[in-house]
């Protein structure tokens, strides 16, 4: 936090600390179409395998709901899925890097189930290590045929994505004829696999991904968001961003479309 | 003592709506945007409403926007950038651009590049079939700006950039001038590059935005002038001026809510300005820049016969215009624009820039009006 001085100088708190008492959900859901149904899936609860569900995760998943009931009131008809996303890839993500620091372990999802139980709803379960395999697969294919996709490079062993909004977006590394993909190339693969479940709702006009991390994560899911939304979103996609605390009382959001690219 | 600014053309008055919001900017978004915790978050997320605002402002897209320190800065890096890819290629312009152009394509002359700097005519108008016959199949750059600066002259830019378009060379716009009247679209007007500046349409000072297509970046990004932290998609490396941007991004919106009738009022200021003066005035003047479709609505450049613009100024304490560029004054030259137009150098010697603005009144412009025509009097005959 800035020093104390500062306030008492301005009148005000220095920065905008969202508390449980403000609306942190109102500028989400602002950016849910009124005049159209649309499908959203809601990404909270996010944990990893090596600090199993904390607090974090509880309460990303709590806001997820809170999220949820408003969308679903924002018009009638809307559909509305949760999914919670499990790092079992057993890796700490840097900005440009990632390193291997655990086994992947059983979790107890009982948590989370029990706080679905109360709010009403069901949930799905992503596994990075399966998306991890989905983009390594396809990169796989791209290897074979780089120019089919332009937007990515090869430079030596890495592979970079040609990003419109960041300097370098660093999407794999290539390692015995097989990409290991980074982050980036991961969130992409999210967006992809559930924009298409999203899909199957003919009757909803609009999609949209709300997922929610932590404010560290930033860069990563920005990076992920730009590569699904340039090179497989369809133009009623819509990508909400939602950074937070562990505590998930301050909450920052950014919408991404195609349009912004 | 009240002094009536009439410099609108030099630098604008902030808007109390953009103080307001960068007040809060500097105590609420002061973090850097760069920063991966809530504050740094919060000031990135303030810093991309801001480019999708100025996007928007161009007809553009989010990605396509980059932030500078000001015009100067952004035409340096669109010219250099561009002349970068090919050593040695040739550049084209126009006598009457902005000295942050005209310079920068001097200095890259002296580094190995050719320019060519086309003529233009008594209106200060250059044409496309001008530009056509100058392209050369090492052309790397067309750089024509919206609206001139000292006279008010608007340019055929969408006619430029259908022939730079059929050519396969790049356009570059200094939109700077024309931003604040003129309603301008980036895919209508042709344009690869263009550029403009906060405090000319009633923002900050220090801040500028510079708009590349992506179609010419998705190839290869243009060479920065600066090399650090990456910000900017590489392109402008240092520290956001986060504040100064998000004020550039409520003037922006600002000037889109009262362009059209904003025009409007500010052609009628000039007009009761010249009504005035012409029944005031014991000394005849002559106008230098039009007042017609072709030209800004709220720009004017005259001279008085027989009086030396640089021994009236000290006479019109109150009355804040300019003579020349005020971006030149300061260099004891004729202004570049007035002679490429071609008038004598007596012309020139009594020439002033008043330029009308947002919060100007019809009683400031009819009261310059008397003001100016009190002044200009020979020094016996003054009240």
């Amino acid at each position: 936090m800035p020093s104390p001085h500062l306030s008492e100088r301005t009148g005000r708190t220095a920065v905008d600390d969202r508390t449980a008492d403000d609306d942190r959900t109102g500028p989400v859901l602002d950016h849910i179409s009124r005049k159209q149904r649309s499908a959203t899936l809601i990404a909270g609860g996010y944990f990893e395998s090596a600090g199993g569900i904390g607090d974090f995760s509880l309460n990303s998943f709590a806001l997820g709901h809170e999220l949820g009931a408003g969308v679903r009131y924002r018009h009638r008809g809307n559909k509305v899925l949760f999914d919670v996303i499990h790092n079992d890839l057993g890796m700490a993500c840097g900005t440009d890097a990632c390193s291997v620091t655990a086994a992947p372990a059983a979790i107890d999802l009982a948590p989370l189930t029990a706080a679905a139980a109360t709010a009403g709803v069901t949930f799905t379960v992503t596994r990075e290590r399966t998306l991890r395999n989905r983009a390594a697969r396809s990169m796989k294919e791209w290897l074979k045929n780089p120019s089919a996709e332009p937007r990515f490079v090869r430079d030596g062993d890495d592979i970079h994505y040609r990003s419109r909004q960041y300097e370098k977006v660093l999407a794999g590394v290539v390692k015995d004829n097989y990409v290991v993909p980074r982050c980036p190339l991961i969130v992409n693969e999210y967006f992809v696999k559930y924009f298409a479940r999203l899909r199957q709702y003919a009757d909803c006009a609009r999609a949209y991904v709300i997922d929610i991390n932590s404010f560290a994560d930033k860069d990563k899911v920005t990076k992920g968001a730009e590569i699904y939304l340039r090179n497989h979103a369809a133009p009623t996609d819509e990508i909400i961003l939602v950074f937070a605390d562990p505590s998930c009382t301050n909450v920052v959001e950014m919408a991404l479309s195609a349009r912004d690219f | 003592m009240r002094t009536i600014y009439l410099d609108h053309q030099a630098t604008t008055p902030m808007d109390p709506a953009v103080m307001e919001v960068m007040q809060t900017a500097c105590t609420q978004y002061f973090a850097n945007p760069a920063s991966p915790h809530a504050a740094g978050v919060r000031a990135f997320r303030e810093v991309e409403r801001a480019r999708s605002a100025v996007a928007r402002f161009v007809g553009g897209a989010r990605s396509e926007i980059y932030f500078t320190s000001g015009a100067t800065e952004a035409n340096n890096i669109a010219i250099k950038g561009m002349a970068d890819r090919c050593p040695g290629g040739h550049i084209v312009t126009a006598a009457t651009e902005h000295k942050s152009v005209l310079d920068t394509c001097a200095y890259l002359r002296e580094k190995g590049w050719s320019v060519t700097v086309l003529p233009v005519d008594a209106q200060g108008q250059v044409t496309a079939d001008q530009v056509a016959g100058h392209l050369r199949d090492d052309t790397v750059l067309v750089s024509v700006m919206l609206a001139n600066n000292e006279i008010g002259t608007i340019q055929p830019i969408a006619e430029i950039g259908r022939v730079t378009r059929q050519a396969g060379v790049a356009l570059h716009c200094d939109a700077t001038q024309g931003v604040g009247s003129l309603a301008v679209d980036v895919t209508e007007l042709g344009v690869d590059l263009l550029t403009f500046s906060g405090h000319k349409i009633y923002g900050p000072k220090g801040v500028g935005a510079l708009y590349i297509s992506n179609r010419l970046t998705d190839t290869a990004p243009l060479a920065p002038l600066m090399h650090g932290g990456g910000q900017e998609r590489g392109l402008r490396a240092g520290t956001h001026n986060t504040a100064a941007i998000i004020g550039l991004g409520t003037a922006v919106t600002l000037v889109e809510e009262v362009r059209e009738q904003e025009a409007r009022r500010l052609e009628k200021l000039r007009h009761a300005f010249l009504t005035e003066l012409t029944a005031a005035s014991g000394t005849p003047f002559r106008l230098n820049s039009g007042t017609g479709p072709d030209f800004l609505p709220h720009t004017l450049n005259l001279s008085l016969e027989g009086v030396d613009a640089q021994d009236l100024l000290p006479r019109l304490a109150g009355l804040a215009i300019s003579t020349g560029s005020a971006c030149n004054s300061s260099a004891q030259e004729p202004s570049h624009v007035l002679r490429a137009i071609g008038l004598p150098p007596e012309q020139i010697k009594g020439s002033i820039r008043l330029s009308f603005g947002r919060f100007t009144q019809e009683s400031d412009a009819i009261d310059a009006a008397r003001y100016l025509a009190g002044a200009a009097l020979p020094e016996g005959a003054r009240g």
